[in-house]
């Protein structure tokens, strides 16, 4: 450490109270910071990781939606998956289709998101307990001469948590609210077979999943289209020409990579920023403040010595140098204090957003992402250094014999 | 630059009795404020030599210029009119950043109010020239004990300035202004803070250092510190009288 770094740091035991109390209010500025960066992408961040952990390097979609944003259908998605599904760059492409169901149960009806797949081992969802939807049996009816056997579905943790059901146990389902909805097929009963994640779940919300053909006959509809298809590829480094032909191949879709999705969905998510950017410049300025008001108090109670230095032989710009370095050593200092106690209230922070409805389970609002804790750390030490520009610009104009007169007069 | 090149570049400022031993020169020095009061006519055509080895005390009653003539003989100001030589060098034909060089090499400086860094040691205190001149830090270590032993502080040399009393805090900045072997020491009423049993030691001290080569400059009112200096000058009205 240079002599001005060696400076620097010393400074901080000046007057130890007193920093004490500096390096408190920067750690609480420095934690809403942290926050506010967390914040700023970190739905984005928390989406992307469980995206990433699902694997499915490219999800196609109806043209300009989300996956499950709407009720749009890709007419003809069942055939384009098999299309994709024979490059060779894919290992799989699976045809998802989303509907909403009801789980009538005690005389009540409960909404519940279904997810039709072609069969188990799609990926889709991870079984919890009990085991996944038959594999190519899907909506296959039972063999002949055999009873009639109730179609397997899984089902959430929420609806086994609310509705009680286990492994085993036999559900009603039905495509509308209301019987006398005559379009729709009757209500069905299913086994479940299963218990599973669905990934995206909101807190309290009843998921399934089932035989696509199973599905469109409770809904009373023809196979063939489909909500979403997932694409998992066997060489990722392709992933973006596959896109595109996918793209060609159907100009009624948007094929989607994880990063292609996660911009459309921070499109969407503009206020989090707004926020984030509102109130993270808020702390950056009160840290300014407090740093620029700390170090040039210190400066004035110290101006003899900032002379002695110059008639020792520092220069001005090693004067102005030693002042900066010491605003960027309150800021590092600060740091510790601002994580901890950023992430402390961004753990509260997230759980009161959480509970809001329609916030998927496994999404976080406040995600520490490398980028997040170095963009905090440099906006914390650039704050710091910053702060420090006035009374630096001070020191290194000082009149080093007008001072040391003054100094011996007082 | 070392010390004897320096010396022997102050052959070349001329104008004193012993040319080639002269350290820092004042040639017809004027300095003039312009306060908001009015203009102060501080040194009013100084001339004189300061010569290596010589212990040189500036006396004469307060406001008279003492401190303003120590501060341009070290370079930490510059004249009005005239010519200030700093080994050698004319101070008014420096860059600020030169002046800094030149005061960190070959200027020493000890003040009346000690200023020393409260957060650090005395031995720090000691090494910090040496720090800003990039000496080695077992080198600078070393020094430092070695200047703190020579002023009697060694058993001090990792206590702060505050644990100090006034006399060994002056101990401690007159080792620090040693501390990159000046040609020059300048000290500017060393002796103002400190009883009388202080003052007699640091005088002691200023005395050996001169005598060990170092010109020394001391403004003071102190009478027994002026008395063992080798040369006495005693101004008036910002002239030597």
């Amino acid at each position: 450490m240079g002599p001005l770094g060696f400076l620097a740091a010393r400074s901080l035991l000046r007057n130890p109270v007193r920093t004490a109390l500096v390096l408190l209010g920067l750690s609480v500025t420095g934690a809403l910071l942290l926050d506010m960066t967390m914040l700023s992408r970190g739905l984005e961040a928390s989406l992307g990781g469980v995206l990433g952990r699902l694997g499915f390097a490219v999800r196609v979609v109806p043209r300009g939606t989300l996956p499950f944003s709407s009720s749009a259908e890709i007419p003809d998605g069942e055939r384009l998956a098999a299309e994709i599904a024979a490059r060779p760059e894919v290992a799989a492409a699976v045809p998802v289709v989303a509907a909403n169901l009801y789980v009538r149960r005690g005389g009540a009806r409960f909404p519940s998101f279904a997810l039709g797949v072609p069969g188990g081992g799609t990926g889709a969802y991870a079984v919890l307990e009990g085991r996944d939807l038959p594999a190519a049996a899907a909506g296959a009816g039972p063999a002949p001469g055999s009873p009639p056997a109730d179609p397997p579905i899984v089902i959430n943790r929420n609806m086994a948590r609310l509705d009680g059901v286990r492994v085993g146990d036999v559900v009603v389902l039905s495509a509308a609210p209301e019987p006398f909805v005559v379009r729709y097929a009757a209500p069905r009963a299913f086994r479940v077979v299963g218990i599973a994640d669905f990934y995206f779940d909101l807190a309290t919300q009843r998921s399934v999943a089932l035989a696509t053909v199973d599905l469109r006959r409770l809904q009373g509809l023809p196979r063939g289209a489909a909500s979403l298809i997932l694409v998992r590829v066997t060489a990722p480094a392709r992933t973006g020409d596959l896109a595109r032909w996918i793209q060609a191949r159907d100009p009624r879709v948007d094929a989607l990579s994880i990063q292609g999705f996660l911009d459309r969905a921070a499109a969407q998510l503009t206020y989090f920023r707004q926020f984030s950017l509102i109130l993270g410049t808020i702390s950056i300025a009160v840290s300014f403040l407090l740093i620029t008001a700390i170090v040039t108090l210190s400066l004035g109670e110290r101006l003899g010595e900032i002379a002695m230095l110059r008639a020792v032989g520092f220069t001005r710009a090693r004067i102005a140098s030693l002042v900066l370095l010491e605003g960027l050593v309150l800021g590092a200092a600060s740091l510790p204090g601002a994580f901890a106690l950023g992430l402390l209230i961004s753990r509260n922070l997230d759980a009161i957003l959480r509970s809001a409805p329609s916030v998927p389970e496994n999404v976080h609002f406040f995600t520490l992402t490398t980028a997040a804790a170095l963009r905090t750390v440099a906006l914390v030490l650039g704050t710091g250094t910053l702060g420090a520009v006035y009374p630096a610009t001070i020191a290194a104009r000082l009149g080093v014999a007008a001072t040391l007169h003054a100094e011996v007069l007082s | 630059m070392d010390d004897a090149q320096a010396v022997a570049q102050a052959q070349h400022a001329g104008g004193a009795p012993a040319p080639d031993r002269v350290v820092a020169s004042a040639d017809a020095v004027v300095k003039v404020y312009r306060m908001p009061g009015g203009t102060v006519h501080a040194l009013r055509g100084i001339t004189l030599a300061v010569e290596r080895g010589t212990l040189l005390s500036i006396v004469g009653p307060s406001g008279c210029g003492k401190s303003t003539l120590l501060h341009l003989l070290g370079g930490v100001d510059l004249p009005t009119a005239g010519t200030v030589t700093l080994l050698g060098q004319p101070t008014a034909s420096l860059s600020d950043a030169a002046l800094a060089r030149l005061r960190l090499r070959h200027v020493g400086f000890v003040f009346q109010r000690f200023f020393l860094l409260p957060m650090l040691t005395a031995e720090e205190n000691v090494a910090l020239p040496m720090m800003e001149a990039g000496v080695a830090q077992p080198d600078r270590r070393r020094r430092a004990r070695a200047l703190l032993e020579r002023v009697g502080l060694a058993h001090r040399s990792q206590h702060r300035p505050g644990q100090l009393s006034g006399g060994e805090m002056q101990r401690v900045a007159i080792a620090r202004a040693l501390a990159n072997r000046p040609a020059l020491l300048l000290a500017d009423e060393p002796t103002g803070e400190l009883d009388a049993a202080a003052g007699w030691e640091i005088a002691r001290l200023l005395r050996e250092i001169s005598r060990d080569g170092c010109a020394v400059v001391v403004v003071t009112h102190n009478t027994e510190l002026a008395a063992i200096a080798d040369r006495q000058v005693r101004m008036r009205d910002g002239t030597i009288a």
